[in-house]
């Protein structure tokens, strides 16, 4: 005569080991911390610790400065991320790169939200109203940089031509 | 906004209308996600800095007290120059949008361009040159804040006119140097692809000029200026292509392979 025993054994065994795995892979998952997708702010170390210094205190003159740059940092991180991500996407679709480094770009596009309401509100703190400009300023100041650097390479980039020609 | 009604037309409303109720505050900012928060502040590494002049308004790598520092890998140059704008002007109180926009320093670059177009013309390369200089030097004077194309403009008509000067007194690397970053600066303006071109002629490179001209070609197909030149150096090349095959190495004008233009 068979007991009931036996089924109930059975399913326990069955659902009881599916959900020590599945505890145990959540677990795991959660735990997992991806390599961040971008190097360290430095800006954003160098903003908040000149915020920190009290004797004496940082201009604020040179906190606003600080906080551009930080700005700076976070617009060329935002246009990466864009460019980056549809070709990620593609690629995970492909299989050709794994899950960490799609999760690790999720995770710095969190990040990089978060960090642009922080500096918004930073600047706001500073001059009402200074939060809507503040990222534009910080493009533009990109690419003027960029511009000058340019300019100021002229001379090296003339001799560079010089020794070409003379080769 | 439509607004649902219970009671029928005939009959009285328990309840009156008053004006609207006035519009919740703008969210002009969602408030930043506290997990994501918490995470940028455990990223936290501290910085070992100094303040340096004038009156503690620059920042200084703490071991060398340098502004730009190899051993410590910093640089800040450009939070120092940022910081010292905002010192030295007390009226602005942060950088102003983009739009704003130096009048005066406009009119100094296109007068300082113009006087040099003038000796331009007159044949004076020399004096032009220094003069475009000059220009290119006031318009990269602009605040840094101020719309990229305002100077990125300036600079790329300024260095345009002035390779075309380098090329009028025989500085033909020069030439090509300013016309490569006219490029730079505008990917789709043919002028700068004509300069370099030309240049390159000057330096006997027709193939690389042919390929120049054929970029800025991409970008502009219908550019009468670029057609021409691109015509003239097919011809030349094929013309030195011909004589190459009849004739031995005695080429007939060695030194100027520059078909005949401006």
């Amino acid at each position: 005569m068979a007991s009931i025993l036996v089924p109930v054994l059975y399913i326990v065994l069955v659902f009881g080991g599916l959900w020590a795995f599945s505890s145990w892979y959540r677990k795991r998952n959660a735990a997992q911390v991806y390599e961040p997708y971008f190097p360290q702010h430095r800006e954003r170390d160098l903003y908040i610790s000149l915020l920190q210094k009290s004797d004496p205190p940082a201009p604020e003159s040179l906190l606003k400065a600080a906080l551009v740059r930080r700005a700076m940092t976070d617009v060329t991180r935002i246009l990466r991320i864009r460019e980056d991500k549809p070709a990620l996407q593609i690629l995970l679709q492909k299989g050709s790169i794994g899950d960490d480094l799609w999760s690790s770009v999720l995770a710095a596009e969190k990040e990089m939200e978060t960090e642009l309401l922080e500096v918004a509100a930073e600047a706001n703190a500073y001059v009402e109203g200074w939060g809507q400009v503040i990222f534009q300023t910080a493009s533009e100041m990109m690419a003027n940089e960029r511009m000058r650097a340019l300019l100021e390479r002229v001379p090296a980039m003339r001799s560079e031509a010089g020794e070409c020609w003379l080769v | 906004m439509s607004q649902t009604h219970t009671h029928g037309p005939g009959t009285h409303p328990g309840h009156t209308h008053g004006p609207p109720p006035p519009p919740p505050p703008q969210m002009a900012m969602r408030p930043p996600d506290p997990l994501m928060q918490a995470v940028i502040e455990a990223s936290f590494r501290p910085v070992n800095f100094a303040l340096g002049p004038p009156e503690n308004g620059s920042v200084l790598c703490g071991l060398h007290k340098l502004e730009k520092c190899e051993g410590c890998d910093v640089d800040y140059t450009g939070l120092n120059r940022l910081s010292r704008t905002l010192h030295s002007n007390s009226n602005l109180r942060c950088p102003p949008p983009p739009n704003m926009v130096n009048k005066q320093l406009s009119q100094a670059v296109v007068n300082t361009k113009e006087e040099g177009n003038a000796l331009f013309k007159g044949g004076l390369y020399d004096k032009a040159i220094q003069r475009y200089t000059m220009a290119a030097n006031i318009a990269s004077q602009r605040p840094p804040w101020e719309h990229q194309i305002l100077l990125r403009e300036e600079l790329a008509t300024v260095l345009s006119n002035r390779a075309a000067a380098f090329l009028e007194i025989g500085d033909y690397i020069s030439s090509l140097v300013d016309a490569e970053v006219v490029i730079q600066l505008r990917r789709n303006w043919s002028k700068g692809y004509f300069r370099k071109a030309k240049a390159l002629l000057k330096m006997d490179r027709p193939k690389e000029a042919r390929e120049a001209i054929q970029v800025g070609l991409a970008f502009d197909p219908d550019n009468k200026e670029l057609q021409e030149i691109l015509a003239r150096i097919d011809h030349f090349l094929a013309r030195r292509e011909q004589g190459h095959q009849s004739n031995e190495m005695a080429s007939p004008d060695p030194q100027s392979p520059i078909p005949p233009a401006s």
